[in-house]
């Protein structure tokens, strides 16, 4: 099991730091943000952000360019100018206009570096490896294990005639036999060795430890550059990534250093350097479910991966997805999700599958473009749905049961935090998800979740203030019905009673629909609620039930429509149906 | 903010530099200053065809580090298959290691011989004429060409060059009729102004058409299209007609050798294929400086329905957030597009034609 227990404890949040403004910058694959927090009456608070198109790529091929668009409008904002003329942080704080204490990055663009991942069991060794590796966007383009019979001769010309940029080396317990792990060793040795010295891969190797130092000393001797991490799996069924993710980051970082333009002068802005945006993000749920001791769930659905982070029961998981994506991973999204499945939401039109798959395709070519039409938002949306459904199946699959209910859903990624009604974006979410208890949705609008996730790393106390004082816009509160009726009848009915203005609403919510109880961000109010012949996972029971609700930007949101909910065969019927949760949620008409 | 997030060429006074890298084992000849036609040799390649791995130390029965002093073959040396590598004696009798194919001795590591098989030849071409304006030569050669230069969207298979035939013209119906092909097409570079279909690229692999250029192409398809006849496509994924500057502009070049440098498109890069035409008596540009920010005035092509691959012209900037028909809500500029009028489009879906 991939337990990566968040290092934080209560006392950390303590941390009496000295506060000064700090700048986080994200480099993403479409995307640059950059975010200002300073302190204010003694908090520190979320004052400024900026967003720039990322210039990894040419014409730019610098990373700087877009982080400096970024800062550029932060300094419009606030007066306050981060930056001099030739791109370099001012760094530390100068005067109250100019310069920064601190700065944290994150970064996920770019191409992926490529590797292979050679071990013993696919179950163990293999797998700790994948996961480590994929929250630094590595793309594994081959793994080796002693069960797959794969001739060492075979993977010894794989290796030489297209060198990978990594290779992983694990295997065996610690202390446990090492003949056959040595026999990896020595192919590695043997490709490594004899690939030009130009294009010789980086070896980390995470094995029996008690190779570790021979492992060392041959390839120094050899001129491999290498990393030794801990071995992963010290014995059989434990699992432990932190120090090879660790050690993984540091490849990322020496790998990125040498392909991509401006990575060496912001990971020096940084005492953490940069860190991968999905660890950030993984650090920052992990962070969350200490905090609320409750079960949390992050998704990110991005252009060129899909990340899902998720504390439960206080162990948190990270998995990242660089197949799925809605941008420069729309195409290898489709190896996993059918057309037919995304052409099912569309509202407009019963598109040919044909259709989808260009539009899809399209979007891969240029990542970066928004819907403009009614029948290309549909789409966005309909993909969106599939992909969060696929990344969250494989994450069941990898916890091996159902997905647990999550009280707080975080979500990220422009698609579902942007999209022309928030409501557009809790829909896909719940349609991805199908929960069955009553989470509130948070939306990370501003991308800052994972620049909060490495900050929490060196200033956790700054980051548990900013997160008071509104990092997350509340979404919605979504309560769902369980339980079978006919379509209309009333299986719920309610109050909200807001103390602020004295308001009672009362509302009823009939089954098979989305009723939306409208509640502003920032105001509090009381529900109560009584269900007939369905149930709610509120406090309470068959007397009713009674929470606090959190104000939000679509509101309180009851999802009578049933789980499984049935979707007509009909394509008619299906469009309307459609359409009518979606014109309930949003509580307007989209042509 | 009008910054352009993706930039694009479609100029007819083009500085083109083409860049070749030098895999290992290649290397080039030319010096810089030199002039170089289509399809002559910018660097010989040599690349081993299979490698083998003999574990002396096994078959000797010896450890890895005794087993070197049974090698019988230098790190270098020649070998042909069966040819010994390594022998010992062992008792009356004497075990002999033999190299399984023919090759070179590559390496010796911890009691492991590494056989590299004979090696193959390739070379790489010049995809266009040119002046090379660099030369590392075994790493990489730039070559500059003046001309025309179209990026398209997307393509397959291999670079072209060959002579460019267009067949459809703006205001004549351009259906993809896979009748249109006759023998006078075989070994060009044939543009038609609509979607590529199946039955019109089997019709080009059977008259021995050198490459196709349509509108666009339904991505099912791909996995169908014949290999033989490399495919670009100017707009994108689907079946919308060409855009009908592109079409006017490839027309004006109509007989005029051309290349089609298919680049190599990845998930990761913006790379697209490019369709260039030189022509050395124009007064050439040098490539334009980066404009970061749309301006008035610039050249756009539009990325997304309902204008995908129509090039404009930026006629005014609207900074303020604008709701499109989708119901998001994005700052654009109004472009003129000329089969439209005018339109207002947003930032994020156009790019910035040089």
């Amino acid at each position: 099991m991939d337990v990566d227990a968040p290092q934080q404890s209560e006392d950390l949040f303590e941390d009496p730091r000295p506060s000064g403004p700090i700048l986080a910058v994200d480099v993403g694959t479409v995307n640059t943000r950059a975010l200002l927090i300073d302190s204010a009456d003694g908090m520190y608070r979320f004052f400024a952000w900026g967003e720039a198109p990322s210039t990894a790529q040419a014409p730019w091929s610098n990373i700087i360019q877009g982080v400096a668009w970024a800062v550029e409008q932060i300094t419009r904002t606030t007066g306050r100018a981060l930056m001099d003329e030739r791109f370099n942080i001012v760094m530390p704080e100068r005067t109250p206009y100019l310069g920064v204490d601190q700065v944290v990055a994150t970064a996920s663009g770019g191409q992926p570096i490529r590797a292979v991942l050679i071990g013993l069991m696919p179950e163990f060794s293999i797998a700790s490896s994948r996961r480590a590796s994929e929250s630094a966007y590595f793309q594994i383009v081959d793994s080796y294990s002693l069960v797959d019979g794969v001739a060492p001769e075979t993977i010894l010309n794989r290796l030489l005639k297209d060198p990978p940029d990594v290779i992983i080396l694990s295997g065996g317990t610690d202390g446990g036999t090492v003949e056959a792990l040595r026999r990896r060793i020595d192919l590695v040795t043997l490709a490594c060795a004899s690939t030009d010295r130009s294009r010789r891969p980086s070896i980390l190797y995470a094995g029996n430890a008690e190779l570790a130092d021979e492992v060392a000393d041959l390839f120094q001797e050899i001129g491999i550059n290498h990393l030794i991490a801990p071995n992963p799996n010290p014995i059989l069924g434990v699992e432990q990534l932190d120090e090879l993710r660790a050690e993984i980051v540091k490849l990322y970082r020496a790998q990125k250093s040498r392909s991509t333009s401006g990575f060496d002068e912001i990971n020096d802005w940084s005492e953490l350097g940069i860190v991968p945006t999905a660890q950030g993000f993984g650090q920052l749920i992990a962070i969350l479910g200490v905090l609320e001791g409750e079960n949390i769930l992050g998704i990110d659905v991005g252009s060129s991966a899909t990340t899902v982070a998720a504390s439960i029961d206080g162990e948190s998981y990270l998995s990242v997805y660089g197949d799925l994506g809605v941008g420069h991973a729309a195409r290898s999204s489709l190896d996993s999700v059918r057309v037919e499945a995304v052409a099912r939401w569309m509202v407009d039109a019963s598109p040919e599958p044909d259709d989808v798959r260009d539009a899809i395709w399209n979007k891969w070519l240029f990542p970066h473009t928004l819907p403009a039409t009614p029948e290309a938002r549909d789409l966005e949306y309909g993909f969106a749905r599939e992909v969060v459904r696929t990344a969250l199946r494989r994450l069941r699959d990898r916890l091996g049961q159902p997905l647990p209910a999550f009280q707080q859903i975080l979500l990220s990624g422009a698609t579902l935090t942007r999209a022309p009604h928030p409501g557009i974006g809790v829909m896909s979410l719940l349609d991805g998800l199908l929960p069955t208890n009553s989470p509130r949705i948070l939306s990370d609008a501003y991308g800052i979740a994972p620049m909060l996730g490495v900050m929490s790393i060196a200033n956790p106390r700054a980051v548990v203030q900013v997160l008071d004082t509104g990092a997350f816009l509340e979404m919605a509160r979504v309560l769902v019905a369980e339980g079978r009726a006919r379509p209309g009848d009333i299986v719920a009915r309610g109050t909200l009673t807001r103390p602020s203005t004295g308001d009672v609403i009362e509302f009823e919510a009939p089954y098979g629909t989305f009723t939306v109880v409208p509640l502003p961000q920032g105001d509090v109010a009381e529900l109560a609620l009584e269900a007939k012949g369905v149930t709610f996972d509120l406090p309470g029971g068959r007397r009713g039930y009674t929470t606090q609700v959190y104000g939000s930007q679509v509101g309180v949101v009851i999802d009578a429509r049933g789980r499984p909910y049935r979707m007509p065969r009909d394509a008619g019927a299906r469009r309307t149906l459609i359409e009518r949760w979606q014109t309930d949620i949003t509580r307007r008409e989209f042509s | 903010m009008s910054i352009a997030a993706s930039h694009s060429r479609v100029s007819t006074s083009a500085t083109v530099k083409r860049e070749y890298d030098i895999p290992a084992g290649g290397l080039s000849s030319l010096t810089e200053n030199q002039s170089i036609g289509a399809l002559e040799t910018i660097a010989d390649v040599e690349f081993p065809a299979d490698f083998k791995m003999v574990n002396i130390g096994d078959q000797l029965g010896v450890s890895a580090e005794e087993a070197v002093e049974y090698l019988l073959k230098r790190v270098g040396e020649s070998v042909e298959v069966g040819e010994e590598i390594a022998s010992r004696q062992r008792g009356l009798g004497r075990i002999m290691v033999k190299s399984p194919i023919k090759g070179r001795i590559a390496r010796v590591e911890k009691g492991m011989v590494l056989v590299e098989g004979e090696t193959e030849q390739t070379d790489i071409l010049a995809i266009a004429p040119g002046v090379t304006v660099i030369v590392e030569p075994r790493r990489s050669v730039v070559v500059e060409t003046t001309g025309v230069i179209i990026q398209a969207a997307w393509g397959t298979g291999k670079n072209i060059w060959g002579t460019l035939k267009v067949l459809d013209e703006i205001g004549k119906a351009a259906t993809p009729d896979a009748e249109r092909f006759t023998i006078d097409h075989r070994g060009a570079i044939i543009v038609i102004g609509s979607p590529a279909t199946g039955a019109l690229m089997r019709a080009a692999a059977n008259v021995g058409v050198k490459a196709l250029i349509c509108s666009s192409v339904r991505a099912s398809l791909i996995p169908r299209l014949p290999e033989e006849v490399p495919l670009v496509v100017t707009q994108g994924f689907g079946e919308a007609p060409m855009d009908q500057q592109l079409l006017t502009l490839l027309n004006t070049y109509n007989g005029r050798e051309a290349a089609v440098d298919m680049k190599i498109q990845s998930n990761w890069r913006d790379i697209r294929p490019e369709i260039i035409i030189p022509v050395a008596s124009q007064s050439m540009t040098e490539h334009v400086e980066l404009r970061p920010y749309f301006e008035v005035g610039h050249k756009v092509r539009v990325l997304q329905a309902p204008y995908l691959g129509e090039i404009g012209t930026v006629t005014a900037l609207v900074d303020e957030p604008q709701e499109l028909a989708s119901g998001l809500w994005s700052p654009g500029a109004e472009v003129e597009i000329p089969a439209v009028g005018t339109a207002f489009v947003a930032f994020a879906n156009m790019e910035q034609l040089d």
